[in-house]
């Protein structure tokens, strides 16, 4: 099962940040206080999407294609994902 | 199967969606010139008025291309979108489809004529036709609704506006669409 990234505090929704990472291998342990950047932010199926949209060179038309949806669905949809990260860089910014 | 009925634009647009329609739009076409039934304005039916061939197949090119640029316009305005005119244009046309069966429908209506005076005493004077065409209209006003509600989810998706923006500016398009559609057919039959 894919577990989803928690990025907003359950308690009182503000964005949760990186308190400590680790090594797999080694188990070296990193601590400290990182920002979460906006695209790890995003929903799953938001990531998924750019995901494919790079892999697709950016091409909406070729995405609509591989999505078997029409062009203007997947221009929406992009442009949602685009709102959505100006909403998460907005905290950040201020 | 509701997304394909209501909203086939999610899968279908730009050239794709404009070639269907236009295909559409001739056959409806073809069924008007057949059984003297004019789509004088954008979702309007008139049976009975003998006119050339060509303004059978004039009209809903009119009606078509009068709703399509008022909405081209507003999207242009309001929506943040990089809008293209050939979706607008596709997904209006291929909203149009519902007309045919409309047509189809308009084809039993009982009675024609120029006169609407006339018309309506014929029909308060004769109980069968009045039900006759309460029956009929019982199939014709669905179709209708269907028209209006592919017109408005076209022009949702073609240029990403939702919510009170999109249907303000929908009915705006549809009153000036009536209207110029109305006006230039008028003025092409007084030539």
């Amino acid at each position: 099962m894919l577990r989803k990234l928690p990025h907003v505090c359950p308690s009182c929704a503000s964005p949760l940040s990186v308190k400590s990472l680790c090594c797999s291998k080694c188990h070296t342990e990193v601590n400290g206080e990182f920002e979460l950047p906006p695209l790890a932010r995003l929903e799953n199926d938001d990531r998924q999407f750019i995901t494919d949209f790079v892999k697709s060179s950016g091409s909406l038309k070729l995405m609509a294609e591989k999505m078997k949806l029409s062009y203007p669905t997947v221009r929406n949809m992009l442009d949602d994902v685009i709102a959505r990260l100006n909403e998460l860089e907005k905290p950040l910014k201020s | 199967m509701k997304t394909w009925l209501f909203n086939p634009f999610k899968f279908i647009a730009g050239n794709k969606a404009l070639g269907i329609g236009i295909i559409a739009m001739f056959i409806t076409a073809l069924v008007c010139l057949f059984n003297i039934i004019h789509l004088n304005g954008i979702i309007d039916v008139h049976i009975g008025r003998q006119t050339a061939a060509w303004l059978y197949f004039t009209e809903p090119v009119i009606d078509w291309l009068s709703l399509v640029l008022p909405l081209y316009i507003f999207g242009r305005i309001l929506s943040h979108s990089s809008i293209r005119l050939v979706d607008v244009a596709g997904t209006s046309a291929l909203a149009r489809y519902p007309m045919f069966f409309t047509v189809v429908f308009s084809v039993f209506v009982p009675i024609s004529g120029d006169d609407p005076k006339k018309i309506l005493d014929t029909i308060q004077s004769n109980t069968t036709l009045a039900v006759q065409l309460f029956v009929i209209t019982i199939f014709i006003i669905p179709c209708v609704v269907w028209t209006v509600a592919l017109m408005y989810n076209a022009y949702s998706i073609s240029t990403n506006l939702k919510g009170p923006k999109a249907v303000l500016s929908f009915i705006a398009s549809f009153v000036i669409a009536e209207i110029v559609s109305k006006t230039v057919i008028y003025e092409l039959v007084h030539l």
